[in-house]
């Protein structure tokens, strides 16, 4: 019995509690066939993170899956992943868009 | 032992904590090669309550702790409404980055806008900082 609560208290700490810390979307379009995502994350121990430079390369990644054309409808969501008391926790930032024919 | 500690100390609290506020992505245009750039302003921040504890910690006097915690209250009175990072004393310090950027890329042919709204966390003090990553055509 004991094990077993341990082991549920474990789980339920390590998977975390997602909280948002922010959310944009850009003017969406009429062609919506091909979706590109991109996604950037850190994991932090205590607040020790001296810089936000994961976030850069997001929009050159989305851009990459996009040869040629253009990439509208952009939502970027910004979360935070609480693993354990906020010892642990992660930041991740997602953006998704369509890929549209230039 | 002590002194190692200290100085660790001294080393992780002078490296300042970096704090994202706000990201945000705008539109891509992929059909043109562009030259990537960025443009940055910053302002100092001031943490007025981790300012007030350690006052209150470097003083043994209880009347200059109240007083302090007067002082504290009566400017949070006025500092009311969401905000993100520390209280900067010139609002207007993001005010011309449209200017830098169009100074940046003179065509204004600029795509991929990264804007990121982040601070660097000192002691008592921060950066409250505003940058902007895109790609600007200068051909156009």
């Amino acid at each position: 019995m004991f094990k077993t609560l341990v082991a549920g208290v474990l789980m339920m700490a390590m998977s975390g509690c997602v909280s948002l810390q922010s959310l944009s979307v850009t003017q969406i379009p009429k062609e919506r066939k091909k979706i590109v995502k991109a996604e950037s994350s850190r994991f932090i121990v205590f607040a020790f993170n001296f810089d936000n430079d994961y976030v850069n390369n997001l929009s050159r990644d989305l851009a990459e899956q996009c040869p040629g054309g253009a990439v509208k409808g952009i939502v970027t969501k910004d979360e935070a992943v609480n693993y354990f008391l906020w010892i642990f926790h992660s930041r991740r930032v997602t953006a998704t868009g369509y890929c549209v024919n230039g | 032992m002590r002194s190692i500690l200290a100085g660790l100390g001294l080393i992780l609290s002078l490296q300042g904590c970096a704090f994202l506020h706000h990201v945000q992505l705008g539109d891509i245009d992929n059909t043109a090669k562009g030259t990537p750039f960025e443009v940055k302003v910053s302002e100092t921040g001031i943490d007025l309550q981790e300012a007030k504890n350690i006052g209150k910690a470097l003083s043994r006097n209880a009347k200059n702790n109240k007083a302090m915690d007067d002082i504290a209250g009566a400017i949070a009175l006025f500092q009311m409404g969401p905000r993100t990072g520390n209280l900067v004393y010139n609002p207007d310090y993001a005010r011309n980055i449209g200017q830098m950027i169009l100074a940046e890329c003179p065509s204004g042919r600029i795509t991929g806008i990264t804007a990121i709204r982040e601070s660097a966390k000192y002691p008592v003090i921060s950066g409250e900082i505003v940058r902007i990553r895109g790609f600007c055509d200068r051909k156009g």
